[in-house]
């Protein structure tokens, strides 16, 4: 068991019920309230029988935010996973979702026929990404950094380097426009644990931590900050690691859209204003983002950064939550939260979104075009369309 | 008069500060570190010794005076989409509690019902919904009142379990599924009841599209089909929740999420994580869930949360209606303003009005902004 603080301090409000989207979407789920403190409750009075349903949290971790006394209710749900019993195809399934760092490497899997999935427990239907068609391009660039210029880092998570190198090749372009040096790390493919934490593999969270750690560390040391361009990824890596595995990184770890927001002039701002956008611009922070930072940030970097005021897509959880949309179980509940964000479009539309496997979710239940700011910024400032 | 304004905790307090500043102006950030207790109040606003209670009130005013700042709200609320009800200074309406107990209000949801005399009733309970005990509640109604109160029961719907609370059977009742089941069951319960009285169902009726359904309601039944509210987590405070919330994103508002540890009389706020924002002005809408700016530590320690200091010890759960504040806790330049329950020796858990509260000191907090800001002028 993990050290927790507030772990027992729950007042039985409910709160959280109130915040969970998949309580609303979903009639079997029991919430967070009876899966997190009151089986925590019983579990350490000796009963460690898992309740059904409990795989069916998506780990958006709203319920810990909404809670008044700080019980870390998601990480409670975390450990229930530990103990609920699963197949040895669906062990294997989970086990392969939840090692994102491996599919980054070989992204070209996700074009196999979908049926094959199927018999161990992947979605036929949830639409997967398509392999970044300028994949390591970053890697191939010659030019070495600018010593004079201050040197920051780019956190390349999983889906961005097997799925959306255009995201880290746009957010390269924003940090060298406000005269920083970037640098993409680590060199090597790493996961931060979030999926495998999500999953309830604790155990391989932690390692999968540790790992990523070590290369991190190496390649940090003189950086001003490592900028994360997923939101699920930067909390982990700025609160969970220090708090659950005691991993702790000396350089301070930043979400692209505040650091932006941190650095940005009024004339770089209005240099991305100038390219004019018909398209009506809907900012969704990720759950976790919103859980960790507030859905406030990307609200006021587009606001600055569009001619027009943006607006925000009124959904909670769009129901990616990273590997939880692949899983063959959880395919209705990730549809129905995603559909929430197609009934509040109104007209033509580009979502902007701080995930990328939120990203596709969304453009497939949505139908519009939905990409990170950084991809989009990118492209304002080179004045191009940003193209389907 | 613009400018930046800071307005931490987004309960009742902390969104009625960010809506009063935005329609005044003001670019308005939300930093909050949990969810806010709208969710565990119905939506009715109520003194509730009457009569003369608002005489009693730590910030002294007239009826009348209270009931045009309540006018206020209604305006408001009507922005979002909730209608709100209000009664005037010569009557006191009141509406049934889950118990069966009269509350004296003078403003509430339109989903909720309240009469000016009491009346009699048809009470309907759901079975498998544990906060409505409608033999309990009927029974006692009767004893209050001396007027009728017929018992309906209705069945459980196919698919539900012991997970269900009032959030659930709300969400159930958004679905055409939901509906269904709630209109066959009433038009069932009803058949043998007289057809003028006012019936009375307890507050599930949906969380999106609840004025359609009651209208829906009323008209199978014949008669007026309104809401009681039920214990916490209360669907009429999460209804409220989601569309103020909405309706303030919309007209800007920036929601932040942190846990500020530290205030700065200059107006500066820093949260846990390190992140700095400066405002013309603050409101300090911490209150919590615990009412009177308290929390509970472990170890049954109550700490105002508002200068972080111990003021007293919790033995039982009725002693924190003996903790409030003596004094506004400001903090000296009178750019940091305390709103909410956090104020004078008021005490909403005790006395149950809350909503006074809240309305009363965002008022007077913003009064005292206005003041601040012609004097610098």
């Amino acid at each position: 068991m993990q050290r927790f603080d507030f772990e027992d301090a729950c007042i039985k409000c409910a709160i959280c019920v109130t915040a969970c989207p998949v309580y609303r979407v979903d009639q079997q789920f029991p919430g967070p309230k009876a899966l997190g403190p009151d089986w925590y409750r019983r579990f350490q009075a000796g009963d460690d029988e898992a309740m059904d349903h409990v795989n069916d949290c998506t780990f958006c971790q709203l319920c810990e935010d909404a809670c008044p006394v700080g019980v870390p209710i998601a990480h409670l749900i975390a450990e229930h996973k530990q103990h609920a019993p699963k197949s040895t195809r669906l062990m294997l399934r989970d086990y392969l979702l939840t090692h994102p760092q491996w599919l980054a490497m070989a992204p070209g899997l996700v074009k196999l026929p979908k049926p094959l999935g199927v018999p161990f427990g992947v979605s036929a239907t949830t639409q997967w990404p398509s392999p970044s068609p300028i994949k390591r391009s970053y890697r191939q660039r010659k030019v070495q950094p600018d010593k004079n210029k201050p040197r920051v880092g780019i956190f390349v998570d999983c889906f961005t380097r097997g799925f959306d190198s255009e995201t880290l090749t746009g957010a390269m372009a924003v940090l060298e426009r406000l005269g920083f040096a970037p640098v993409a790390l680590p060199a090597a493919s790493h996961c931060c644990g979030a999926a495998a934490y999500a999953s309830g593999l604790l155990g391989e969270a932690e390692r999968t931590a540790e790992v990523t750690y070590r290369a991190l560390r190496r390649g940090a040391a003189h950086l001003e900050a490592i900028v994360t361009l997923n939101a699920t990824c930067d909390d982990t890596l700025r609160i969970e690691w220090p708090r659950y595995f005691g991993l702790e990184l000396a350089t301070p770890i930043v979400p692209f859209v505040e650091f932006v927001l941190d650095h940005a002039s009024p004339g770089f701002f209005s240099q991305l204003r100038a390219n004019h956008q018909d398209e009506v611009l809907y900012t969704h922070a990720t759950c976790r983002s919103k859980v960790a930072r507030g859905e406030g940030s990307l609200m006021s970097l587009i606001e600055r950064a569009s001619e027009q005021m943006p607006r925000i897509l009124e959904i909670n959880c769009c129901g990616a939550a990273g590997s939880y949309a692949f899983k063959s179980e959880h395919t209705e509940v990730a549809k129905a939260l995603g559909r929430r964000a197609s009934e509040v479009i109104d007209g033509p539309g580009i979502i902007l979104t701080d995930s990328g496997t939120c990203a596709i979710h969304l453009e497939e239940l949505t139908g519009h075009r939905t990409l990170h700011p950084a991809r989009w910024m990118a492209a304002q400032l080179e004045h191009s369309a940003v193209l389907r | 008069m613009t400018g930046n304004a800071i307005v931490i905790g987004r309960g009742p307090a902390g969104l009625l500060g960010a809506s009063l500043l935005r329609q005044r102006g003001y670019e308005v950030t939300v930093i909050a570190d949990g969810q806010g207790t709208l969710a565990m109040w119905a939506g009715d606003f109520s003194f509730i010794r009457a009569p003369g209670a608002f005489e009693t009130f730590p910030i002294q005013r007239s009826l009348t005076h209270w009931l045009g700042a309540f006018g206020d709200v209604v305006g408001l609320f009507a922005n979002f989409g909730v209608a709100l009800e209000r009664f005037d200074e010569k009557v006191v309406a009141r509406t049934v509690t889950a118990t069966g107990n009269l509350r004296p209000t003078f403003l509430v949801p339109s989903w909720q019902y309240a009469s000016l005399e009491p009346e009699d009733l048809i009470i309907v309970g759901v079975d498998g919904l544990a906060d409505s005990i409608v033999e309990a509640q009927a029974a006692n109604y009767r004893a209050q009142t001396g007027r009728q109160a017929i018992e309906v029961r209705l069945a459980r719907p196919s698919g539900w379990d012991e997970s269900w609370g009032a959030i659930r059977f709300a969400s159930y009742l958004d679905t055409d599924a939901g509906l269904t089941w709630l209109r066959q069951e009433l038009i069932k319960g009803l058949r043998s009841c007289p057809r003028d009285l006012a019936v009375i169902v307890p507050q599930i009726v949906g969380l999106e599209r609840t004025t359609y359904l009651l209208g829906r309601l009323s008209e199978d039944a014949g008669r007026t089909v309104r809401e009681f509210p039920l214990l916490s987590p209360s669907v009429g405070g999460v209804r409220i929740r989601d569309r103020w919330e909405q309706l303030l994103r919309r007209d800007g508002v920036h929601f932040i999420s942190g846990h500020v540890v530290k205030v700065t009389p200059a107006a500066t706020v820093t949260t846990a994580d390190g992140r700095s924002f400066a405002g013309d002005y603050v409101l300090l809408a911490t209150g919590g869930v615990l009412g009177g700016g308290a929390r509970v530590t472990v170890d049954g320690a109550i700490i105002d949360e508002l200068v972080n200091r111990e003021i007293g010890q919790m033995h039982s759960i009725n002693d924190l209606d003996r903790v409030g504040h003596d004094e506004i806790d400001c903090l000296g330049s009178g750019r940091v303003l305390a709103i909410g329950r956090a104020l004078g020796g008021w005490n909403p858990n005790r006395d149950h009005n809350g909503g006074a509260m809240v309305v009363g000191s965002v008022r007077m907090a913003l009064g005292m902004i206005e003041e601040d800001t012609r004097a610098a002028l």
